[in-house]
């Protein structure tokens, strides 16, 4: 553990996507970004940030819209919005994946940042060969995943299974290692895009034990999803994202009861 | 902008510290590459070998070179060559090809170009095994020139890195850029002496492949191979290049650096 307290502070943070593809020249650009802020405005209100043109012409979408939010141990929040509120684009500027055009981004700690349990898996390699390519991905050492590959290999009772290539494995026991592999590193600051499925029901138990452990490890927890039940069980804190804003940041009941209010009041 | 620049000298300092991620990533690409074929690796090393023989007999002759002199400059020139020309095309993919791992993970972006320069020394490893089989056979005798191999090396790849960088860079933004440079190295291998040697041009001619940076960067990691001791100048214009050619990078990488993963 690091010896400095864990957090996460943005000030007034801003995010422009620069959108190549739509900036063909002249009247086809013109169309689409008409049309774009037509849909905005009557269709469908709670998607997208604000579209607009450059000087050269790029279509510039801002994802997100001066936000400021402090996070210290112990806040487990769960980040709740429609699709394209910017969930994940604030997600990758806590990771430090996206850099804000405006504004400052701190994270004291290590952080981990989960969009994907089977990334960097290829049917060929062996259960031991994803174990070791995966925990260096996920910025394991050597030393550490080697004292890993045990305890791994036992909770997902793959057996004879471990040295063989994956694509002899079933759906479930391909989940459950990345699962396995994932839940045996701890990060100081979790972020998760949607939470993490164990999909396998007779895994589910201890699925949820381990679960438990790696969340509870982590001192800051910032969870992205759209489950309110998943929101209420492992969140204390909520976040409701608007158009790229921070509309409520409170407690988890009282940004789901916003959130339902605006999704009825849109239909 | 000061912030800018010590983030970018972070960026390349981090890719080097994090030497493990593009270490075994590299291993366990080439791995999955060449699973279950039994010959492994050594494919590329046969391929080349077979490319070397039919090409060194019948350009030798065509030449009038005799074989045991051509061939061995043949296998080692080829052999360095093709690592500058594919970590280089391959560097102009690299943050393409990986933007689902670069949307995930905070990583420095030199990570992956030390990735495609690790992938392509291990090729040449296995590949300048030609040259040594082809030395044996014509009996070169590594003399005093073979200390200077390192030095070669070393040009090489600082400057085929600065250049895998700046083409992955501007391929990120601009998606013509992959395209522009694998045409550009069909013109390229016959505008460097790579298959000939620069005495058999005129001096006329000549000039064209000494305003060609890569002929100085291919001569100072070739030649002290063949025992022959590249002139002064050469190694003065390849490490110019290196310098230069890294400079401009370096401004480039500040610049675009914090732009890359939205342009994925």
């Amino acid at each position: 553990m690091a010896a400095t307290e864990n957090r996460v502070l943005l000030e007034s943070v801003t995010v422009d996507f620069p959108i190549y593809d739509a900036a063909a020249r002249s009247l086809k650009r013109r169309l689409v970004l008409d049309k774009m802020s037509g849909l905005m405005a009557a269709k469908a209100p709670n998607v997208g940030g604000s579209v607009r043109e450059n000087r050269q012409g790029v279509i510039i979408v801002r994802a997100l819209d001066s936000v400021s939010f402090e996070l210290v141990e112990g806040d487990r929040v769960a980040l709740i919005g429609h699709n394209g509120a910017g969930k994940t684009t604030l997600l990758r500027v806590v990771a430090g994946i996206f850099e804000p055009t405006i504004g400052n981004v701190r994270s004291d700690g290590r952080v981990m940042p989960l969009f994907n349990l089977t990334e960097g898996m290829s049917p060929d390699e062996t259960g031991i060969e994803m174990i070791q390519v995966r925990g260096t991905l996920l910025g394991l050492s050597g030393q550490e995943i080697a004292d890993r590959i045990n305890d791994i290999a036992e909770f997902c009772e793959l057996g004879e299974y471990i040295s063989m290539p994956v694509r002899t494995y079933s759906t479930g026991m391909l989940i459950r290692l990345g699962f396995a592999i994932t839940t045996s590193v701890t990060s100081e600051i979790l972020i998760m895009d949607e939470f993490i499925s164990t999909a396998d029901a007779a895994f589910m138990e201890r699925a949820e034990a381990r679960l438990k452990g790696f969340v509870e490890r982590a001192n800051i927890m910032l969870l992205a999803t759209h489950s309110a039940s998943i929101a209420r069980q492992w969140c204390n804190k909520g976040m409701l994202l608007e158009h790229g804003r921070v509309v409520e940041f409170g407690s988890v009941d009282a940004v789901l009861e916003t959130y339902d209010r605006i999704s009825k009041r849109h239909g | 902008m000061r912030r800018q620049i010590s983030l970018a000298i972070d960026d390349v300092l981090a890719g080097a510290r994090h030497w493990r991620i593009w270490y075994i990533l590299g291993i366990s690409e080439l791995r999955q590459r060449y699973r279950r074929s039994t010959l492994g690796p050594f494919w590329i090393t046969l391929s080349m070998a077979v490319q070397v023989a039919v090409m060194g007999l019948l350009l030798a002759y065509l030449f009038s070179i005799p074989i045991g002199r051509y061939i061995p400059f043949l296998c080692i020139s080829i052999v360095t060559w093709s690592f500058l020309s594919t970590s280089i095309n391959e560097g102009a993919t690299c943050f393409i090809q990986m933007n689902a791992v670069i949307l995930q993970v905070k990583r420095p972006l030199s990570t992956y170009v030390m990735l495609v320069l690790w992938r392509n020394a291990i090729i040449y490893a296995h590949t300048i095994i030609i040259f040594a089989v082809a030395a044996f056979a014509f009996q070169i005798v590594p003399t005093l020139p073979y200390l200077l191999i390192p030095a070669g090396l070393g040009l090489l790849v600082l400057n085929v890195s600065w250049m895998a960088l700046a083409a992955g860079l501007l391929s990120a933004r601009f998606r013509d850029v992959p395209m522009l440079i694998q045409n550009a190295f069909n013109v390229l291998v016959w505008l460097t002496p790579v298959y000939y040697q620069p005495e058999q041009l005129g001096p006329r001619t000549r000039l064209i492949i000494e305003l060609n940076p890569l002929t100085y960067v291919l001569d100072v990691a070739r030649a002290p191979f063949l025992n022959n001791l590249p002139p002064a100048f050469a190694w003065f214009a390849a490490l110019g290049v290196a310098l230069f050619g890294w400079l401009l990078t370096f401004a480039l990488l500040v610049r675009t650096r914090a732009r890359v993963p939205f342009w994925l």
